[in-house]
């Protein structure tokens, strides 16, 4: 070789990384500033206009968010500060945010989950559900807010036309629009330098940020106060009051009047609307809608107890309970949950079944039992205790088999990315099994290479080979034909045998001797002579077969002159000794052989192998597996005996050999 | 910068699981003996040095190869082989400065962390994989399209292509984009094929 071969110009590697991985990265800047598709507009708040497009990028259809203000810097600031609060939550019942920036048109958008469904406002308002299902997304919000909280977060615009329902019922709270930190100061003025405009309750211009009704007193007051989380408590229990009523909280009032009712806590009361509204939840909405912030709910976690202790049948810690008023919570909880209760009881204090049971009998000897329910509901309360704990137990196991249920989710997205990882390692086997000449294992394994990895490297030339050496040449040529490094000289080969052999499926010995030549002509590497010959499509030919071919073969690729296949075997074992695969020889003389593999003995007749001089140790004890009639193994000085000291058969030296 | 991919399982897998043969042998020459090369000259040797150099060193890996515990994750190839190539150029020195009883300076690579040895092996394998790709698909244009392509790598704007050689612009940028997919693609293929 001359010294050019060193030679190299350095100005083309460049190319290497746009080559490697980075061309999809280019895709996606190209494609960025034309990623959305033209929208339609499907829904307008005060502040955004919501489009439905499709992303190019990712192909999912999305809902944009537009800010309508478009050239207001200050709304526009807000408006990128709520995509990244937004996109900061990941919790299933908040909207997912895509992305976000300046669309092609210079406006600022972002981008998240287009979901189909109703607000919750319009749901209440057309009375399509029932309340309890109503209470059911009602836990969802608490669990949206109570975790965006533990982010440090408060929505403070939690209101029903901001919390959307899914065709499934799923629930996602939207709008974080004037979200902020926890613990942030309110106030009226601008000029206040540690507050920045954008979290004011007010706007200069006088209009209420938030929606009255829904805003809690102190963001509805004038006074500097601290925002936190009680804030947010108040929304829902206004929420609450919504679904309990079909009306907003101060619903007919303007909104002066509805500023100084929030003040002052007068609110009209649930039952005014709903006279059969469930004690409890009124009990509990009271609470959470208290104009005082420590007479309200501490945490929505607290709230949620509440709500869960009612679904439940149970004193919440919003009623006062008095005995009279447990005993009709425990006969309720004993029609709704007999069963479970029943159980308890049993258990942890019969004495109060019997009770219970003299109770549904005859009310009037309840009544003068009263002294005694108390004392049994007195003794009642340990057993109480552990039903309570089973119930948040059960409460939390359920909130276990949703997160389980998310997780499972990912995990899906995570098995397509495993698939596509695991494709190398299919393709791996699949070529290690054609290394061992397993044609079927090794056709089924690049195939399922192929499935998880269409373009996986080099898995469709394999896969042509060993389709060729199956001499299934029209769907090697399928293979060839998908590989992309160009290996020219077996599609052409393949091309070319497709005309000379029609039905390969039927091939004779005439066509092998065809298929031999066109090797010939292709100047085919030994590998694919050994791939052919060890391949189950030549199972067809006789004993006498395979030696005649044998014969043949050392013609065409050695150009030895054709005689006797006896006379032969010396040169064919030296020169080419693969051929005599599955002739019915007895013994191996394989000492000149200079290539490793060792696959031509397998068989039943072979009786004595003389190994190369230097042999591949695992392939070649696989090898020596497959003869199960030998007697005898001849091994070289140089090899080491230690390879062969599991084998039954007798392992001697060349010297060993009789002359 | 590309990431470095762990290096795949093609010609590495067949000579890790025994497989060598006079043809992977070729094929691993064919792949590595350049590059090998190319690392040893980055080392300061002198071509004569090197050429030695590159045919030990590549007995070196051949002959290691089987020891070379197959992870991606954990070693990758082309560090673990500039450690050997490493190693033989610095013995070679040792042995050069006992003889002439003088002393020639040890490489620097001795001292070299992971991440340097990594970025001059990342170096020379993408100057030595986009040239062979370069040469491979050099036969399939024309002389005149390969032209216009050579005169961009010099760093010849459009323009002044046109004007040496009188083909239009258009064309010219049609010419370079052709040729240009053809080249990643074979950077591509050979990477995956060497890798
Ligand atoms: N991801 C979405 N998919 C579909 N509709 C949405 C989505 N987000 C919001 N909407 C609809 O757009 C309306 C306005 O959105 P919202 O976030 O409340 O904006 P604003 O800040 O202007 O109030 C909502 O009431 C809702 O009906
Ligand atoms: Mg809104």
């Amino acid at each position: 070789m001359d010294d050019n071969e060193y030679k190299l110009n350095r100005n083309v590697s460049d190319f290497f990384d746009e080559a490697l991985g980075l061309g999809l990265a280019e895709d996606i800047k190209l494609s960025q500033s034309d990623r959305y598709l033209p929208g339609k507009e499907i829904a307008r708040g005060g502040m955004k206009s919501i489009e439905s497009t499709v992303d190019t990028l990712t192909g999912r259809e999305v809902a944009k968010a537009l800010l309508i203000a478009k050239d207001d810097p200050e709304k526009t600031e807000r408006f990128f500060h709520e995509a990244r609060i937004c996109a900061s939550l990941e919790h299933p019942n908040i909207v997912p945010v895509y992305d976000t920036g300046f669309d092609k048109n210079g406006l600022p958008f972002f981008t998240m989950r287009l979901l189909g469904g109703q607000t919750l406002q319009k749901k209440v308002k057309n009375a399509q559900s029932s309340v309890a299902d109503l209470i059911d997304v009602f836990v969802k919000i608490c669990d949206a807010v109570s975790y965006a909280h533990s982010q440090g977060i408060i929505h403070r615009d939690l209101k029903p036309d901001n919390i959307q329902i899914g065709g499934f019922g799923e629930v996602q709270v939207c709008d974080w629009g004037l979200a902020c930190s926890h613990g942030f100061k309110t106030a009226h003025s601008i000029h206040e330098s540690d507050t920045k405009e954008y979290i004011l309750p007010v706007t200069l211009d006088g209009m209420i940020k938030g929606t009255p009704g829904y805003l809690a007193p102190e963001q509805a007051s004038s006074e500097k106060q601290e925002l936190t989380a009680a804030a947010d408590i108040y929304s829902l229990g206004a929420i609450l009051y919504f679904i309990l009523t079909g009306k907003a909280p101060l619903e007919d009032c303007d909104t002066l009047s509805s500023i100084q009712k929030t003040l002052a806590g007068d609110i009209t009361p649930i039952k005014v609307f709903n006279p059969d509204a469930s004690h409890s939840l009124t009990a509990i909405c009271n609470k959470a809608m208290a104009v005082e912030i420590q007479d309200r709910y501490q945490s929505v976690e607290e709230l949620k107890n509440d709500l869960l202790k009612y679904q439940h049948g149970f004193p919440t810690s919003a009623e006062e309970a008095g005995a009279w008023g447990a005993l009709k919570l425990l006969i309720k909880r004993n029609q709704r949950i007999a069963s479970l209760i029943l159980v308890f009881f049993l258990v942890f204090n019969s004495a109060l079944v019997l009770f219970l049971l003299n109770l549904s009998e005859k009310e009037k000897e309840a009544r003068r039992a009263e002294a005694l329910a108390i004392e049994a509901a007195d003794q009642a309360r340990d057993s109480e205790q552990a039903t309570l704990e089973a119930m948040s137990m059960l409460a939390a196991s359920e909130k276990q088999t949703r997160e389980t249920l998310e997780n499972l989710q990912k995990m899906t997205d995570e098995k397509k990315l495993a698939s596509q990882k695991a494709a190398p390692r299919f393709l791996r086997e699949g070529k290690m099994s054609f290394n061992h000449f397993e044609h079927y294992k090794a056709l089924e394994q690049l195939n399922q290479a192929i499935e998880l990895h269409p373009n996986i490297a080099t898995a469709h030339e394999y896969k042509g080979r060993v389709l060729m050496s199956l001499l299934r040449y029209q769907e090697a040529e399928i293979s060839y034909l998908r590989d992309k490094s160009t290996r020219n000289t077996f599609l052409n080969f393949v091309k070319e045998i497709k005309t000379q052999i029609p039905d390969p499926a039927k091939a004779n010995y005439q066509d092998i001797l065809t298929i031999l030549s066109l090797y010939k002509k292709y100047s085919f590497a030994t590998i694919q002579i050994e791939e052919l010959f060890y391949s189950p499509a030549l199972d067809f030919l006789s004993t006498e077969q395979r030696q005649d071919l044998a014969v043949d073969a050392a013609h065409i690729f050695q150009g030895f002159k054709k005689s006797e296949f006896n006379k032969m075997l010396p040169v064919i074992s030296n020169s080419m000794p693969l051929v005599l695969y599955k002739t019915g020889l007895k013994t191996f003389d394989l000492r000149k052989h200079r290539k490793i593999k060792t696959y031509m003995i397998r068989g039943h007749a072979t009786e004595v192998v003389m190994l190369p001089k230097v042999i591949i140790p695992s392939p070649t004890l696989e090898d020596i597996d497959a003869c199960p009639n030998l007697k005898q193994i001849y091994i070289s000085s140089s090899t080491e005996l230690d390879f062969f000291k599991n084998l039954k058969v007798p392992v001697l030296n060349y010297k060993d050999i009789p002359q | 910068m590309t990431d470095f991919q762990p290096t795949r399982v093609t010609l590495l897998q067949r000579l890790c699981n025994d497989e060598k043969d006079d043809l992977s042998w070729e094929e691993f020459t064919d792949a590595y003996k350049r590059y090998i090369y190319l690392l040893i000259r980055g080392m300061h040797i002198d071509h004569h040095d090197a050429e030695d150099l590159t045919q030990t060193s590549l007995l070196g890996v051949w002959e290691k190869i089987s020891s070379f515990d197959y992870s991606p994750e954990e070693c990758k190839f082309r560090t673990w082989l500039y450690r050997i190539v490493r190693n033989k150029v610095i013995d070679h020195i040792r042995k050069a400065n006992t003889k002439k009883n003088k002393k020639v300076e040890i490489p620097d690579a001795e001292t070299h962390s992971d991440p340097e040895i990594y970025n001059i092996a990342e170096k020379e394998w993408r100057a030595h994989i986009s040239d062979r790709a370069y040469s491979n698909i050099k036969g399939n244009f024309s002389e005149k399209v390969m032209q216009c392509f050579d005169l961009s790598l010099e760093g010849k704007s459009t323009a002044e292509i046109a004007a040496t050689t009188g083909i239009a612009e258009a064309t010219i940028y049609v010419y370079k984009q052709r040729v240009k997919d053809a080249l990643c693609h074979e950077i591509r293929v050979l990477n995956d094929k060497w890798s």
